[in-house]
């Protein structure tokens, strides 16, 4: 392998290195893609339709082994890197959750596709014009159920088929939240409505976290990489664990990867680079290899969705009801977008709310039960399964520079390869986002005539919404960013970095995985176009 | 058989070949932390919490939860189930006296009454019985379409 140069080197096989590797393969480049997991046969990997009681321990795994880490669960813990075993040092507990497998998080991920607007780029080196054509190129390859709302800077996109339709609690909370001026919509979610592309419509099993075993919501794994794989200019290195970019005389000319297996170590060589192993991870191979970093911001401005803890009430109209089959295209079919625009808030930036409704697959909240047993709490449960509204507030997490990750001086992983460590944790605005968070799920609750159970305010650590993001922040000035606005690094003129590391901001709109895909793309037809014009030489 | 009707099956086939090598036989489990003369008290005490908990094995997943715990976490059921047996009245008594303390325990019996409630709750609505039988959940189907709140 040291013996071939490649035209690029792309590390990762998830959102974005999947559309990195798909842009440039198409433009004809000669392209390795090193992926430090294994690949994932998703009919045999996959435990999409298992039940708790198919498991040994009910889907939650051992005591304590899963707790606390969203995603990672006895359905999912083969596929994700176990932060409980895969050390790292964090006086915060931010939750690091790594899925290294082809098809990165693509494969368990939230599916919600809204796009950002032109207020979430005002802080960026690009605007919503800019990226609307590429969040048009990425919506038709990922195939979006969704409609156009026309709501306020949330731009509608391209949909592949209608939305779901909703369940009978998200329609009633639809109506009551109406009436306080409170937004409900559709979903847009990358599970199909309808057949697209050679995949199949969704069969509504409601299990899609657990990954889909037909090919019905998106992934890198299913839709990308088979197809990337019939070109004869693609070649995807698995169990391909990068260490560091090599570089010479200012130029990056290949990655040093352990084989995940063996552990021997390989060098393989390319006329440019791209990272996109995940925001953390690309950090951490950028500080290792003591690159691009004249700004020294690589690993500053960690950002994540920050996220509260969640509000239940039970809807009395909604006790007792018919059971019907309401899993649907799993999770909610609705949502509730950002709708503080209009007010008069003491702290910057904006939260949507997620919801949950729905007969689910176990009792819907053990919330203010207490001092209850026998029949009397059996049949309150009963009463009250599928009767539950919850909320839980995923709000903007503001740049800050004391928010970071450092190559840890002690501590290294299985491979010998040294560890980042984290100090980071929200600060005052987050905080006071909180508490209107709160305020509002109550008000929404409150206009469902919820009995709202018994919770406390707070917010989980940061990484828990898994969309991290901000750590070689991209813009104008060199001094001050990482890299820009092409994901091209100030420094280092054939390096780039396509994952969320380039963020500037992290918006409470739902989703960044499109907005991760369509910077990608933009970033990897510059990359292609430079390369020809031989500017990267 | 068009594209539709083929994932249809791939996603059958797929769910019974997962059923079948994950299921396991209750009726031969072994107790691991428990002694059998506990396991029965377990037993007992989950039925009075929950009626129908004895026939879904609930002692049985508290044992195996109670097996991979913390010694800490151990040590405390083992102490609460002391206390909770060497108490006197019947089981229903028991609970009747012990509930009202349930946010706030401050004595062993107390404490077990909380515990052993959240392991049955956890237990019985994870196993078959109380998902499908008693809350009826009718999902993880094969479904041609999702009607929504529609026709109800």
């Amino acid at each position: 392998m040291a013996t071939k140069t490649y035209d690029a080197i792309l590390v990762g096989s998830g959102a974005g290195g999947a559309t990195a590797a798909w842009v440039l393969v198409h433009a004809g480049l000669d392209v390795l893609m090193l992926e430090a997991g294994r690949n994932l046969n998703p009919a045999k990997d996959f435990l999409t339709h298992s039940m708790p009681y198919d498991l040994p321990f009910r889907g939650v795994g051992k005591p304590g082994e899963y707790d606390g880490l969203w995603k990672i669960n006895e359905y999912t813990a083969h596929l994700y890197t176990n932060p409980r075993k895969d050390t790292y040092d964090s006086i915060d507990g931010f939750h690091w959750t790594r899925l290294r497998a082809v098809g990165g998080r693509t494969n368990t991920w939230g599916r919600s596709c809204f796009r950002h607007g032109p207020l979430d780029f005002e802080t960026w080196p690009v605007t919503y014009e800019e990226m609307a054509p590429y969040y048009d190129k990425v919506e038709r390859l990922v195939g979006i159920s969704g409609q156009a709302d026309k709501y306020f800077n949330m731009p509608d996109g391209v949909y592949a088929g209608p939305p779901h339709k909703p369940r009978c609690g998200e329609v009633f909370l639809r109506e009551r939240a109406a009436r306080i001026g409170v937004p409900v919509l559709l979903e847009r979610t990358a599970a199909l409505s309808v057949p697209y592309d050679g995949r199949p419509a969704c069969h509504y099993c409601g299990a899609c976290g657990h990954g889909c075993d037909v090919r019905a919501r998106f992934s890198t794994l299913d839709v990308m990489v088979p197809r990337l794989l019939t070109k004869a200019n693609f070649t995807l290195r698995t169990n391909a664990v990068a260490h560091l970019v090599t570089s010479r005389e200012g130029r990056a000319d290949g990655v040093v990867f352990y084989d995940a297996l063996s552990k021997k170590a390989y060098d393989a060589k390319a006329k440019a680079v791209v990272l996109a192993a995940s925001t953390v991870e690309s950090g951490r191979i950028l500080l290792n290899s003591k690159l691009a970093n004249s700004s020294g911001l690589v690993g500053r401005y960690l950002m994540d969705t920050i996220k509260s803890g969640p509000v239940v009430g039970v809807v009395p109209v909604l006790r007792n009801r018919k059971r019907v089959d309401e899993e649907g295209a799993g999770g909610s079919h609705v949502t509730i977008p950002r709708f503080n625009y209009q007010h008069k808030v003491d702290y910057q930036g904006g939260y949507f709310i997620l919801t949950g409704t729905g007969f689910g697959r176990g009792m819907s909240s053990a919330g203010g039960l207490e001092t209850k047993w026998g029949a009397a709490l059996k049949e309150e449960i009963r009463s009250r399964y599928g009767a539950t509204i919850s909320l839980r507030g995923y709000g903007e997490c503001l740049p800050y520079h004391s928010n970071a990750f450092e190559i840890d001086p002690e501590r290294k992983d299985a491979y010998g390869i040294p560890q980042v460590r984290f100090r980071c944790g929200h600060g005052d605005n987050e905080r006071l986002m909180m508490e209107d968070m709160y305020g509002w799920m109550e008000r929404i609750l409150k206009a469902c005539d919820a009995e709202i159970l018994p919770y406390r305010k707070y917010l989980e650590p940061l990484g828990d919404a898994t969309h991290e993001c901000g750590t070689a922040r991209m813009g104008r000035d060199p001094r001050t960013s990482v890299l820009n606005s092409y994901c091209q690094s100030h420094d280092v003129k054939n390096l780039f970095v396509t994952d969320a590391s380039c963020f500037v901001s992290s918006p409470g709109t739902h989703g960044i995985t499109t907005w991760i895909m369509a910077l990608a793309w933009r970033a990897s037809e510059y990359l292609a176009e430079q390369m020809k014009r031989k500017e990267l030489a | 058989m068009d594209r539709r009707e083929f994932a249809v099956l791939v996603g059958v086939a797929a769910f019974q070949h997962q059923h079948a090598a994950l299921r396991k036989d209750p009726g031969s489990y072994k107790a691991q932390f428990l002694t059998a003369a506990e396991l029965e008290q377990v037993a007992e005490a989950a039925e009075a919490m929950l009626p129908g908990a004895r026939q879904v094995s609930v002692a049985n997943h508290i044992d195996l939860v109670l097996t991979y715990s913390e010694p800490e976490r151990q040590r405390r059921f083992r102490k609460g189930l002391q206390a909770f047996a060497a108490a006197p009245g019947a089981v229903e008594e028991r609970f009747a006296s012990l509930a009202p303390a349930e946010a706030k325990p401050s004595t062993d019996a107390e404490r077990f009454f909380a515990m052993l409630k959240g392991m049955t709750l956890f237990a019985y609505y994870t196993s078959k019985q109380g998902i499908r039988g008693e809350l009826g959940f009718l999902g993880n189907q094969v479904r041609g379409s999702f009607p929504g709140c529609e026709g109800q």
